[in-house]
């Protein structure tokens, strides 16, 4: 028998989490709902194994990125079932940052985007990236260190259009 | 610019918190057991389906003259443990994670604990690439385009139940694709079809847990979405490549250019395939050009030359 109110309290306690993390990865927050909801569907499908797995967070983040690199895949019908729950309130766009971050990570390889995420979102350290992703710690040394030095000169000349557009 | 990473990061948080819409966690778990209901619903007609054609099948064989035994479900390599080795979960230690050289070759690490009675050699550490030469290339098809994909492909998922927690054992992966036209012919000639070849070197027995995984997705998917459209899945046996090997067909309606489906009743094919050489799995997997349907004879080739590709690289 699966324990349900456990898999709800993961699921309350990691979800926002999970799609911030879908976010920076598919660079579409609809794109991370789907992706999320589905990486959780998986996951109760298999609690059994889940639940007693060293980290259940890192086998989240790995079907995550997983689906996110393969999203060519269909997934299933995530925003009908949101559908039925009546329509959405009204929110705001995204800040002007995360529009730029996004575009800007969207410009980098798998890995470093991985990496890079990994390490802001959730404050992981290069030894910890390194066993999530089971890449050696001279590697992902490498990809944060790629991955901001491009980040950065993507960004700076972002700003540098904005303020060229302002004058 | 740190701070106007870290700064960008904070703000796509908090958007995510603002914006971000999940359904309750009953609906997840809803959802995820209609869809293992739905599966099982089906696998239970499809085996009151198979022991009604065995009943059947066994009266005629009985009857007439025995059918040939069907192909094994993997294939065996000459070189491999006694059936009673079967794969175990007893993994030895990694090789080193400071990866050597692509061209490593063979050196083995004399410190790993035998594996069984036949005491095979430590595999080859993980190579930090993989080289063209490991993937199907242009002397294995009338190749149109070659192309080397941003990212690996990861396991098949024929259809939600697919499940592949040796993911979490891939030391490196890399995928190629050849868009091929049928042998012989020349430039003005159209496209018959694509075969995406992946190539995954796995750490600690990853590449056994990964074949295990994928015999257990062709058993659990025989259906699934693709494309949006659904397939019926069968497994087909192993092709004698490799240390073992698997080839999984997919089945569906064929539709004309129009979209719609022939009037003859005809399928359309896509054929999944892995090979496993060592510690490294070739994945490939073989599709038509739009309406065209994959061969299956196309797949069997490619599989074969993929497994040829890799054991040369890998030895």
């Amino acid at each position: 028998m699966r324990d349900a109110q456990a898999f709800d309290v993961f699921y309350r306690d990691t979800s926002i989490r999970m799609v911030r993390y879908g976010y920076a990865l598919t660079g579409e927050l609809a794109e991370a709902q789907d992706i999320v909801q589905e990486a959780y569907t998986k996951a109760w499908r298999h609690w059994r194994t889940v639940a007693v797995h060293p980290a259940p967070e890192a086998w989240l983040r790995l079907t995550i990125s997983r689906l996110a690199t393969d999203r060519w895949r269909r997934l299933s019908g995530w925003r009908t079932v949101l559908s039925r729950t009546g329509p959405p309130e009204p929110v705001g766009p995204p800040s002007e940052d995360t529009v730029v971050l996004t575009a800007a990570l969207r410009q980098l390889p798998a890995n470093l985007r991985q990496a890079v995420s990994l390490h802001y979102l959730f404050d992981m350290s290069v030894a910890q990236i390194a066993e999530e992703t089971g890449s050696p710690v001279g590697t992902v040394t490498s990809w944060l260190h790629r991955g901001r030095t491009e980040l950065a000169a993507i960004l700076t000349a972002e700003r540098a259009l904005e303020v060229h557009d302002a004058e | 610019m740190p701070n106007d990473l870290e700064r960008a990061f904070a703000a796509l948080s908090d958007d995510t918190t603002r914006q971000a819409r999940l359904a309750p966690a009953t609906a997840v778990r809803r959802s995820a057991d209609r869809q293992t209901l739905a599966r099982s619903v089906f696998g239970a007609a499809a085996a009151v389906l198979l022991v009604g054609g065995v009943l059947v099948g066994s009266r005629l064989a009985l009857s007439h003259k025995a059918l040939p035994p069907l192909p094994p479900a993997q294939s065996v390599a000459p070189t491999s443990a006694p059936p009673s080795a079967a794969p175990s979960a007893t993994t030895p230690s990694a090789p080193s994670s400071s990866t050597g050289s692509p061209s490593a070759g063979s050196s083995a690490t004399p410190t790993t604990p035998p594996a069984g009675p036949t005491s095979k050699p430590a595999p080859p550490p993980v190579p930090k690439s993989i080289p063209n030469r490991a993937f199907l290339n242009r002397s294995d098809a009338n190749v149109m385009t070659l192309t080397r994909l941003a990212d690996g492909r990861s396991g098949p998922e024929l259809c939600d139940e697919a499940f592949y927690p040796s993911t979490q054992l891939i030391g490196i992966n890399a995928s190629v694709r050849l868009l091929f036209r049928p042998a012989g012919e020349g430039e003005g000639y159209a496209a018959s079809g694509y075969v995406t070849n992946t190539v995954t070197v796995f750490r600690s027995g990853g590449a056994e847990d990964f074949m295990d995984e994928f015999r257990a997705t062709a058993r659990a998917c025989t259906q699934g979405e693709r494309d949006g459209q659904t397939y019926t899945y069968r497994s087909l046996g192993g092709l004698g490549a490799g240390d073992e090997s698997l080839l999984v067909q997919g089945a569906t309606p064929a539709r004309g250019d129009d979209g719609e489906p022939m009037a003859d009743g005809s399928q359309q094919y896509v054929y999944v395939s892995a090979v496993r050489v060592g510690d490294s799995v070739a994945l490939v997997e073989t599709t038509g050009f739009e309406s065209v349907s994959a061969k299956r004879k196309d797949a069997e080739k490619f599989t074969s030359r993929a497994a040829q590709r890799l054991a040369d690289w890998r030895s």
